[in-house]
C-alpha cells in the first residue's frame, strides 16, 4: 500500500519557524485523534471526549486550534523545537524539512518487530529567510497569516477526502493503529522526523534504516 | 436523486444525528465570533453528554435559536428540498451600519451518495471530523481576527440564522468560498462551505449624505461618528454589537503600515514627504530641544536630514554647552560677587537700607522660553529645560588618559572578561533555556 504525501513550503524567518509548523501540525493531529479508549469488558468499551485550545501565534497575526493535551504539546513541541534549532544553527538562509508521518504496525512473526507502514505523511519544507528592514518584516508577518489560513482550508480539504483511514481494531491490538501511552487522548501512531537539507543521499539512507529496522 | 433507502432505524438515527450536528456546527461558528480564545478539557472518560466525541460548551442561547430555526423550517435538511441551513455573521458599528463578514452554510445535496457508510458509526464519526475541520476553519478566516479585537465603542459582531439558499450578495464583489468538509450518507452528502468577505468596503446612504471617512476597522473612527444624525437599520434575529461604519472606502485587507503612515504624517505638521515614522520622530525631538536664533533651529523643519551629523541634538547641546559654560563661568563668578555685594548689602538691608533689590548691571540674564509653559524662567520647565540645555561636561571630556593608560585599562579589562568566560556562558546557557521553556508553555 501506497501512503498519501503532502508537502507544504514555507520561506519564513527562523523566528517563525516554530510556530508555523505547530500549526500544521497540530491541526493535522487534531482530525486523527481520537477520544480515548476505556475497555469495559472483553467487547466493551467508551470513548473519551476531546477538547480543543486556541493558540495564538506571536510572530503572525493567526491563531489555531490543538487538541487539549499537555503531553501531546510537549511531545510535538520538542520535536519542533530541535528542527528549529538544527536549521537556525545551520546558517542564515539554510533549508530543511519536517515530516509528519501516520503508520500503523504489522505483526510479522513473534521474532521480529511489528512491521511499520506509513499510510499518511504530510511533509513541510522550510527555507530560512533573512529580512533587513522592519517594513519587511511586517510585510511577512502579514503575509504569512494568508498563507497559514490557506494551508488550514488545504489541510481540511485533504483530510475531508474519503481516503484511508485505517480502522479501528480489535481491542487487543489497538496498538497496532493508536498510540495509547496518552492519558486524556489516543493519537493514531505518528512520529516526526527531520532533516536539514533533503537530498537524494540522505533520503535513500532513510529508506534503507527503515528496512533494516522493520527487518529485525 | 438516491435510490436508496434507509431503515426507519437508520433514518431516525441519521434525523437525530444531522439536528445536533446543525445545532453543534453553530455553537462553533457563534463561539468562534465571540471575541477571545476557547479552552475545554479533553476528557479521557465518557460522560455521557458530550455528541461527536467532541468538548463542545453549548451557549443556551444559540442552541434554542438554531433549535428555532430548524423548527420552522418545513423540512429537515435531509428530505427534500433539503433547505440548506445558513449562520451569517456581520459586524455592526455604534451608528448601526451592518456589514455582512460571512456565510456559513450547510448543505444536502441527494446527487452524491454512498450506500456502505453505515448510520450509526461511520457517518457519526465523519460529522466528528468535519465539525473538527469547522473548528479550524473558523480560525481561518479574516473575521476571526475582526472579531477578536471587537468592543462595544468601537463594533460589535453579530449573528443570524435562516434555513435557505445562502446570501452572498451582501458579501461585496470579491469574496471567497471555500468547502470545510462534506460527510457522504447511503442517500446524499452534506456539505459545509463558507462564503467571507475579502474587502471591508460599505456602500451604504451615509455616501450621499456627505459623511466620509476612512477607517480600517479598530484603528481610525469616521468624522462623524458621534453624529446624532444616524442610520436606523432594522435588527432581526441579531444578537448586538455595532461597529464604526465604513463609507466609500475601500480598505485593503493588508495594511496596516499604510494605515501607521497615514496616522503619523496627518497628525504631524511636518510634510507628507517624511514618510517613516522614525523620521518625523526626530524632526520632533530636535525641535523640541532647539532655541531661536541658534543653528539648531531652522526655519524648515521638515528638511532635516538623520544623515547631517553636524545637526545632531547632543552635538548642538556640546556646542550650547561651549558657550554656555562660558557664560556659567562669567555668572557664577558674578553671583560670587553678587553674594558679597549681597551680604554687604544684607548689612546694610539688615540696618533699613532698601537699595538692594536691583541685581547688578554686568549679571547675564539667559531667558528660557519654554515652548509650552509658563515664561517665568524660575518654573520647574524652565529650569528643567536649561539644565537639559546646559549639561555638565562628561568626565571622559575633562579627563583624557593617555594612550598607554587607555591600553592598560582595556587589557585589565580584558583580562577580568577572560577569567570570567565561564559566568558568561552561563548566563547565555540559562537566557536560552528560559526561551525554549517560553516557547513551550506558549504552545
Amino acid at each position: 500500500m501506497n501512503a498519501r504525501s503532502q508537502t507544504f513550503e514555507f520561506a519564513i524567518e527562523g523566528r517563525q519557524i516554530a510556530e508555523v509548523i505547530s500549526c500544521m501540525f497540530h491541526t493535522i493531529l487534531f482530525h486523527r485523534c481520537v477520544g480515548k479508549y476505556n475497555t469495559k469488558g472483553s467487547d466493551n468499551y467508551s470513548v473519551g471526549t476531546l477538547g480543543y485550545t486556541d493558540i495564538d501565534c506571536d510572530y503572525t497575526d493567526f491563531t489555531y486550534i490543538v487538541t487539549t493535551s499537555q503531553e501531546l504539546q510537549q511531545t510535538i513541541s520538542d520535536k519542533i523545537n530541535q528542527f528549529q534549532d538544527k536549521l537556525r544553527l545551520s546558517g542564515l538562509n539554510s533549508s530543511g524539512q519536517i515530516t509528519l508521518e501516520f503508520y500503523q504496525k504489522k505483526k510479522s512473526g513473534w521474532m521480529f518487530k511489528p512491521e511499520e507502514i506509513p499510510w499518511e505523511i504530510w511533509t513541510i519544507k522550510i527555507e530560512q529567510m533573512q529580512l533587513s528592514s522592519e517594513n519587511e518584516r511586517q510585510f511577512m508577518r502579514e503575509k504569512l497569516s494568508d498563507v497559514l489560513a490557506e494551508r488550514v482550508f488545504q489541510i481540511t480539504e485533504i483530510i475531508n477526502k474519503p481516503d484511508y483511514v485505517p480502522k479501528p481494531p480489535h481491542l487487543s491490538e489497538l496498538d497496532l493503529v493508536f498510540d495509547t501511552s496518552y492519558t486524556d487522548i489516543q493519537p493514531y501512531l505518528f512520529k516526526i522526523n527531520f532533516s536539514d537539507t533533503p537530498t537524494i543521499a540522505n533520503h535513500v539512507r532513510t529508506i534503507l534504516k527503515e528496512a533494516f529496522n522493520t527487518s529485525l | 436523486m438516491s435510490d436508496f433507502q434507509l431503515n426507519n432505524e437508520d433514518h431516525e438515527a441519521l434525523e437525530k444525528f444531522t439536528k445536533f450536528f446543525l445545532v453543534k456546527a453553530a455553537q462553533i461558528i457563534v463561539q468562534s465570533r465571540l471575541g477571545e480564545k476557547k479552552t475545554t478539557k479533553s476528557k479521557p472518560v465518557y460522560s455521557g453528554n458530550e455528541w461527536f466525541h467532541l468538548s463542545i460548551k453549548d451557549i443556551p442561547e444559540v442552541t434554542v435559536n438554531a433549535k428555532k430555526c430548524l423548527g420552522d423550517a418545513q423540512h429537515l435538511l435531509i428530505d427534500p428540498p433539503h433547505c440548506p441551513f445558513c449562520v451569517e455573521i456581520s459586524l455592526r458599528t455604534p451608528d448601526c451600519d451592518t456589514i455582512t463578514l460571512e456565510t456559513w452554510c450547510i448543505s444536502f445535496d441527494d446527487s452524491v451518495s454512498d450506500p456502505s457508510q453505515r448510520v450509526r458509526f461511520n457517518i457519526y464519526n465523519r460529522m466528528s471530523i468535519v465539525l473538527r475541520s469547522l473548528l479550524a476553519c473558523t480560525r481561518a478566516t479574516p473575521t476571526y481576527q475582526l472579531s477578536r479585537k471587537q468592543s462595544a465603542d468601537k463594533y460589535i459582531i453579530c449573528y443570524k440564522m435562516y434555513s435557505g439558499e445562502p446570501i452572498v450578495s451582501h458579501l461585496g464583489e470579491h469574496y471567497s468560498k471555500k468547502t470545510c468538509g462534506s460527510i457522504v450518507t447511503p442517500i446524499g452528502r452534506f456539505v459545509l462551505n463558507v462564503a467571507y468577505r475579502t474587502r471591508l468596503t460599505m456602500s451604504s446612504p451615509q455616501i450621499e449624505n456627505g459623511i466620509s471617512g476612512i477607517t480600517q476597522f479598530g484603528i481610525d473612527i469616521k468624522n462623524d461618528h458621534f453624529s446624532l444624525d444616524r442610520n436606523q437599520n432594522s435588527a432581526e434575529e441579531d444578537n448586538d454589537a455595532q461597529l464604526p461604519s465604513e463609507s466609500n472606502s475601500s480598505v485593503p485587507k493588508s495594511s496596516p503600515i499604510e494605515v501607521m503612515k497615514r496616522r503619523h504624517t496627518s497628525c504631524d505638521s511636518v510634510s507628507s514627504s517624511h514618510g517613516t515614522p522614525d523620521k518625523v520622530y526626530y524632526s520632533k525631538l530636535r525641535a523640541a530641544f532647539a532655541t531661536p536664533g541658534t543653528t539648531a533651529y531652522p526655519s524648515n523643519v521638515g528638511s532635516y536630514s538623520r544623515a547631517n551629523d553636524s545637526d545632531l541634538p547632543f552635538v548642538l547641546m556640546m556646542q550650547q554647552q561651549e558657550n554656555n559654560h562660558q557664560q556659567q563661568q562669567q555668572h557664577s563668578m558674578e553671583q560670587e560677587h553678587q553674594q558679597e555685594q549681597q551680604h554687604t548689602k544684607n548689612h546694610y538691608y539688615m540696618s533699613g537700607d532698601s537699595e538692594n533689590e536691583t541685581a547688578p548691571d554686568d549679571f547675564i540674564l539667559v531667558e528660557v522660553k519654554p515652548f509650552f509653559g509658563k515664561s517665568d524662567s524660575t518654573d520647574d520647565l524652565a529650569l528643567f529645560i536649561r539644565s537639559c540645555q546646559q549639561p555638565p561636561m562628561l568626565e571622559s571630556f575633562i579627563v583624557e588618559p593617555s594612550l598607554g593608560e587607555t591600553i592598560n585599562q582595556l587589557n585589565e579589562e580584558l583580562r577580568i572578561f577572560e577569567s570570567k568566560v565561564e559566568e558568561f556562558d552561563q548566563l547565555v546557557s540559562t537566557l536560552d533555556t528560559n526561551h525554549k521553556a517560553s516557547l513551550c508553555t506558549t504552545e
